[in-house]
């Protein structure tokens, strides 16, 4: 079926990687996923502005959370194999290196660290987080397992000097 | 002063700042004193800088030493400013160090550099670390750590030693679990047997007591045949004798002598009869004897029949627990071979097997189809049969029957003996 909007989301527009990439395969250069991201938030911020620009970010990291959910984790009865397969997925696609610090169901409060994060790590120091896509990310990720809806922010960020993310995720429900 | 001292005074600064290592901090102490010092050779007129500068060196050792903030700080406002934030800055991660140390993992360090960034880092470690042997403790043993160096190949490695002997233990608890199972199964089997061993050991001494009973009856009433009819009939008969003398005619002498020789097999039989109520010769001279000695009133009213024994060894005991009911058997049996079998010839076999007094009595008459059980017997009115098996199973023995129509019959009773001669139960 056709989609209602040109660019809407599916799985499907990430392509056959092994056809359309026979020699050169599923990696790149990290470099060239910052430059995209990065000259990306550029021009959006130009264009709508900083807070609309980080709104948009963490609500497509979301909307990747989600896709990722669905296509690439296998579906976990309790949420400590879930945490372990977030662990070992995120170390074996090289996204970081995740390490669960709290974890209260019941409350629905979370805090988690990602080092050596796909997005920051190595960033000049900048004096404010910077990992909204991640925020996002996480947030669909919680949400999609729970069925609760969550709010993550970014607590320390190599940007402001850590050496690693840490993250505090909320059911806002 | 030159510029180039500046420059360096400027890149200690940022060194002690970014790495915050007592090295730097003290490298920059050296280097503002050399600048005073310069700068004093130069300036002369500047003494208050020199001794602001001074201060400031003290106020940032004091801080780093003694962890200490100063009540008042050298310069102007914004010097003052500076310095103040660095000094808090230091004065906090001093403090989140600590916490650290005494495992406190609550704390929040809100200054940055990279300093705190590695304490920050390592608390996140710990934090995970934290996590990660909580859900160990609750049995997940799949967690890992990764990029830690040498403590993580460690950690992984006793996680993995946990999980191995956690297995183990699985694996040895559900051993006890089926021992356990084996054992109460095993305990119920063996207290079933023994249930059933109590049953069948009473029954056994019940037809024991019923056979003993039985047989009192019979040495009773072949007691009462000898000294009551048998004595009698002796007594008439010599009366006929006496008779016989005062007849007056042949004919009547004839009907004497007749009814004397009628009155003599009546007493022949009553002898026989009371012979077989109490075989005489079974206390005294053992089983085989008795048999023979049986044999030879039994073939004398049985002449057409030929009965051998082979009792080429001895069975070992005189207990008549033993003796007498192989020798009833043994008289059922001749008796079923002349009511049923139309047999001509009988071979009585007696062995000692396996503990075991075997008599086997074999006949070449006409047989029979051997029902399946003995309720089946008792049906077809083979109730001698029935008296047979009652009394080895009294004696703790067995009975078997071999027979088919037209080839014979085998009768094999088994009872076993004790060393001292009993049977065995």
């Amino acid at each position: 079926m056709q989609p209602a909007r040109k660019f809407q989301f599916s799985w499907d527009l990430l392509g056959d990687i092994p056809l359309g990439r026979p020699n050169l395969g599923g990696s790149m250069r990290l470099e060239i996923y910052r430059l995209m991201q990065l000259s990306l938030r550029d021009v959006m911020e130009q264009a709508i502005g900083e807070e609309e620009t980080e709104r948009l970010f963490y609500d497509a990291g979301k909307l990747a959370g989600n896709q990722f959910y669905t296509h690439i984790l296998a579906k976990k009865p309790s949420f400590d194999q879930f945490a372990r397969e977030i662990q070992d997925t995120f170390k074996e696609m090289g996204i970081g290196v995740v390490r669960f610090e709290q974890i209260d169901l019941e409350n629905g409060a979370f805090v988690l660290t990602v080092s050596e994060d796909l997005d920051c790590s190595g960033l000049p120091e900048l004096g404010y987080e910077i990992c909204t896509y991640d925020e996002g990310f996480i947030a669909g990720l919680l949400e999609n397992f729970t069925g609760k809806r969550f709010i993550v922010k970014e607590i320390d960020c190599w940007c402001t000097g850590d050496r690693t993310c840490r993250f505090s995720a909320v059911a806002a429900d | 002063m030159e510029k180039s001292d500046l420059v360096e005074l400027r890149e200690s600064i940022e060194a002690a700042l970014q790495s915050g290592t007592p090295e730097d901090y003290a490298s920059l102490a050296a280097n503002l004193q050399a600048v005073i010092a310069k700068f004093d050779e130069d300036n002369p007129e500047n003494r208050q800088t020199d001794a602001h500068l001074n201060q400031a060196i003290q106020a940032v050792e004091d801080a780093w030493q003694k962890g200490a903030a100063p009540a008042d700080l050298p310069g102007d406002a914004a010097q003052k400013a500076s310095l103040s934030l660095l000094i808090e800055d230091m004065l906090a991660l001093q403090s989140f160090t600590l916490a650290l140390s005494r495992g406190d993992l609550a704390q929040q360090l809100r200054s940055n550099g990279r300093m705190a960034g590695s304490l920050k880092a390592l608390q996140a470690s710990l934090r995970h670390l934290t996590w990660q042997t909580r859900r160990i403790a609750k049995g997940d043993f799949t967690q890992r750590i990764d990029f830690m160096g040498e403590f993580a190949d460690s950690f992984n490695s006793m996680v993995a030693s946990l999980d191995e002997a956690r297995e183990q233990l699985e694996c040895q608890k559900e051993e006890l679990t089926q021992a356990n199972a084996r054992l109460r199964a095993e305990i119920n089997e063996r207290r079933e047997a023994e249930e059933g061993r109590r049953l069948a050991e009473a029954h056994t001494e019940v037809h024991h007591y019923l056979m003993k009973m039985r047989e009192q009856e019979r040495v009773q009433i072949a007691r009462n045949l000898h000294d009551g009819p048998i004595q009698e009939l002796i007594g008439l008969n010599f009366g006929l004798q006496e008779a016989a003398l005062l007849a007056n005619s042949p004919a009547q002498l004839a009907k004497i002598n007749e009814v004397q020789e009628a009155l003599k097999h009546l007493i022949d039989d009553l002898r026989f009869f009371s012979g077989e109520l109490r075989p005489p010769v079974l206390m005294k001279f053992g089983l085989e004897k008795a048999i023979r000695s049986y044999l030879d009133v039994f073939l004398e009213k049985h002449p057409g029949l030929r009965v051998d024994l082979v009792a080429n060894q001895d069975i070992g005991t005189n207990e008549e627990r033993i003796t007498l009911p192989l020798y009833r058997i043994c008289q059922e049996a001749l008796n079923n071979v002349v009511r049923h079998s139309q047999a001509t010839e009988v071979t009585i076999t007696l062995v000692r097997k396996n503990g075991e007094a075997i008599m086997e009595v074999k006949d070449n008459g006409a047989g029979f189809s051997v029902p399946t059980d003995w309720v089946e017997l008792a049906r077809r009115g083979h109730l001698g049969l029935i008296g047979i098996q009652e009394r080895a199973e009294a004696a703790g023995g067995w009975v078997e029957i071999l027979s088919t129509a037209g080839d014979g019959t085998r009768l094999i009773t088994g009872i076993p003996i004790q060393d001292n001669g009993n049977p065995k139960n």
